[in-house]
């Protein structure tokens, strides 16, 4: 029984199979919301017992594959270079055969020979020194080694820092209006939005950042005042609190009639609000607020922008004040009252006194799982970095006398290697300069 | 004006390596290509820096720009192969690749645009950078993995002898190229999640951007356990390279058009 959950957790092609079904729900995960199958949402598939129960077996398996791993490396020996587990490829032979010259001895040229191999960055070890044979390890990059189980260990940190996040984590969503105190219970802290602002570029229309102004009081009675900016999150008692959007709201304005140029009457109005004159016999009511009034391609009234830069408001007119339906609708502007050449008695309409209040929306976040997963994600960068990059890459090798009287020959042997065909060329270019020793060492 | 000539370049450029493949022994075919890869690179390089001195930001704000950097860095990535391992069939692809990737450019608006609030950030330079350094690498992996195909095809024909030489060498080199470009696809992810802690206060959302950047990332990481099941290697492998480049170019395009993510502004 145990053998056989054993193998069901290192097997490669169950692993393969399982990273092949959370692909699949993840697909399925990344439908639009509005697709409703078998009563749920593809979204919610994330929160399946399913798809955690998969996410649950690659955990187990890549737990059980990294310490595996990670007790192969601490048990390898410095001079250890039995080739590693994996099949790539069949080993590599490279012959090289040299001219015996006057260096006479084998040992010698063996410990040039070795010499050469530590110039390629190996660490090189003799084995066997005798007068016939001398035989030689080497290995580089054993940090290499490392990459797997960081990488498999890195995976399950980030899935043990999403299922904190999903069991304890606390993120709410808060809209918070200009001169409003907000008690946050569980950051400790009362905190007031002074003001909210829209800073924009210079001589732009587009926005270069939002700010909060906050005022916090905190438990011990401390205050002080906070800008809290997109990118820039504060923490208070504890909590994360992050600038997220805003809103605007128009709590009303005043409505200035006119007649031949003259103001009749002013009335204070909400959005939506109907109210009837009193110096003539007809109703307004402001439907729309437009913060930067322009005329579209197609002749619609439009913003340009989300700034009270040109500021225009809807006004229906009700002649008489009772009727269901506007007798006109206008779009008035705080400073423009048009003059007709011939004098009539027709009402023309400014505002003033438009008021606006910003709401801030703040995202304030507890989570005890970013540190998992923080750490997760820095094993898992340095283990796929140390595994792409730093290929361990072992050789052993032996010096005879070669048949031919008064010549050596080095056959070397390069073990299974990620990056074969790198090897092969490192291993011609050893071959190479060995060549190259021997006739320095001749001269 | 500069984009064409840049597509033009890269064509020319991508003809002449598949020339310079087709006939092995042709050294002076060779070097055409690399020399006009090369030209055209440089002219490439001086564009992105142009723009991003222009804008006064990195030049990878938008999906204009990422495209154009994009295509750089394929060929860049193609180039360093070439140093690497001398495959110069890569380069016919990377050349045609680059050239569709610029004249999709032509579709989208050329202004520069100060950053949104949301962008003003330093994790900007390493998120966009990482990620697209390692969609590069499997831009490149698409193209050996389609050789591999090709020449397993034509080779069944042609009755050469090196053919599963060939072969297996092609197959290697897609696998090394997806070892190369997973790291930085990591790197990628993992920086826009700690970005998205400090932006939206959540480092994972499972918005159809990252939803599907995990995607890639779980298909390249089966590619690379592939190489442990000899069955697998070869074809299937080189097939699934294909499906792995097929939903970068999704994660890119597809997500940012047909979906609605917190990514809308890439």
């Amino acid at each position: 029984m145990q053998q056989k959950l054993r193998q069901v957790f290192q097997s490669i092609r169950i692993a393969n199979t399982v990273l092949f079904l959370v692909v699949l729900c993840a697909i399925f995960g990344t439908l639009p919301p509005d697709l409703n199958f078998l009563s749920f949402t593809p979204q919610s598939i994330f929160r399946s017992p399913w798809f955690c129960l998969l996410l649950g077996y690659l955990a187990v398996s890549m737990l059980w594959l990294a310490f595996i791993r990670t007790a192969r490396v601490l048990s390898r020996q410095p001079n250890d270079f039995s080739p590693p587990s994996n099949r790539e490829s069949l080993p590599f032979i490279q012959e090289v055969v040299l001219p015996a010259g006057r260096c006479g001895r084998l040992n010698s040229f063996g410990n040039a020979v070795l010499q050469v191999i530590k110039a390629y960055g190996y660490r090189a070890f003799a084995q066997n020194k005798s007068e016939s044979e001398y035989s030689f390890y080497a290995a580089k990059n054993s940090l290499g080694y490392w990459g797997s189980p960081l990488v498999h260990f890195g995976f399950v940190m980030v899935l043990a820092g999403g299922l904190l996040t999903f069991l304890f984590s606390d993120v709410r969503d808060l809209s918070i209006r200009e001169g409003e105190t907000v008690d946050i219970v569980y950051a400790q802290a009362k905190v007031k939005l002074e003001k909210f602002s829209v800073v924009l570029y210079p001589s732009r229309l587009e926005p270069e950042q939002y700010v909060s102004r906050l005022l916090i009081r905190d438990k011990e009675g401390r205050v002080w005042r906070e800008d809290l900016k997109v990118n820039h999150p504060l923490m208070i008692g504890g909590t994360k609190f992050f600038q997220m959007r805003y809103q605007i709201e128009i709590p009303g304005l005043e409505l200035v009639a006119y007649r031949q140029g003259l103001p009749v009457e002013a009335v204070p109005l909400k959005l939506g609000e109907r109210k009837p004159l009193e110096q003539v016999p007809i109703a307004v009511e402001v439907k729309e607020v437009l913060p930067d009034f322009a005329i579209s391609a197609a002749g619609k009234a439009e913003s340009r922008s989300p700034y009270f830069r040109n500021p225009a408001v809807l006004v229906s007119v009700y002649d008489p004040p009772q009727s269901a339906v506007a007798a006109k609708k206008v779009w008035v502007f705080p400073d423009l009252v048009s003059h007709d050449s011939q004098k009539s008695d027709e009402l023309q309409f400014t505002f003033r006194k438009l008021k606006k209040r910003y709401s801030s929306g703040i995202k304030l976040s507890r989570d005890p799982g970013v540190l998992f997963a923080y750490s997760g994600f820095l094993f898992l960068i340095l283990g796929t970095f140390i595994s792409g990059f730093i290929i361990p890459r072992a050789l052993t090798g032996c010096l005879r006398l070669h048949p031919d009287q008064g010549k050596f020959m080095i056959e070397i042997l390069g073990h299974p290697a990620k990056d074969r065909y790198g090897f092969e060329r490192e291993l011609k270019a050893l071959g190479n300069a060995m060549t190259r020793i021997k006739l320095e060492a001749a001269s | 004006m500069m984009t064409g000539i840049l597509i033009l370049g890269y064509l020319f450029f991508g003809i002449l390596s598949f020339l310079a493949f087709a006939a092995t022994r042709s050294k002076v075919l060779f070097y055409a290509s690399v020399l006009s890869g090369l030209v055209t690179l440089a002219v490439h390089g001086v564009v992105i820096f142009k723009r991003g001195i222009t804008a006064g930001h990195v030049p990878w704000t938008n999906t204009y720009e990422t495209l154009i950097l994009f295509g750089f860095l394929i060929i860049v990535l193609y180039f360093l192969t070439l140093i690497r391992y001398r495959t110069v069939g890569l380069g016919g692809f990377a050349g045609v690749v680059v050239a569709f990737l610029l004249a999709l450019t032509s579709l989208l608006s050329p202004e520069i645009e100060p950053l949104l609030p949301s962008l003003k950030s330093n994790w900007l330079l390493f998120h966009v950078l990482s990620a697209f350094i390692g969609y590069s690498a499997f831009a490149v992996a698409f193209g050996s993995a389609a050789l591999f195909l090709i020449i397993d095809v034509v080779g069944k024909f042609s009755g050469k002898t090196n053919v599963d030489a060939t072969l297996a060498y092609f197959d290697w080199l897609t696998y090394r190229l997806i070892a190369i470009g997973f790291p930085f696809l990591t790197l990628g992810i993992a920086t826009g999640a700690i970005w998205a802690n400090e932006s939206w206060g959540r480092y994972w959302n499972w918005d159809p951007k990252e939803t599907c950047a995990f995607i890639t990332w779980l298909i390249y990481a089966i590619c690379l356990h592939m190489r442990n099941v000899d069955e697998l290697k070869g074809k299937p492998a080189a097939w699934l390279a294909l499906f792995g480049f097929a939903t970068v170019i999704f994660t890119y395009f597809g997500v940012n058009f047909w979906l609605a993510s917190l990514h809308a502004y890439a």
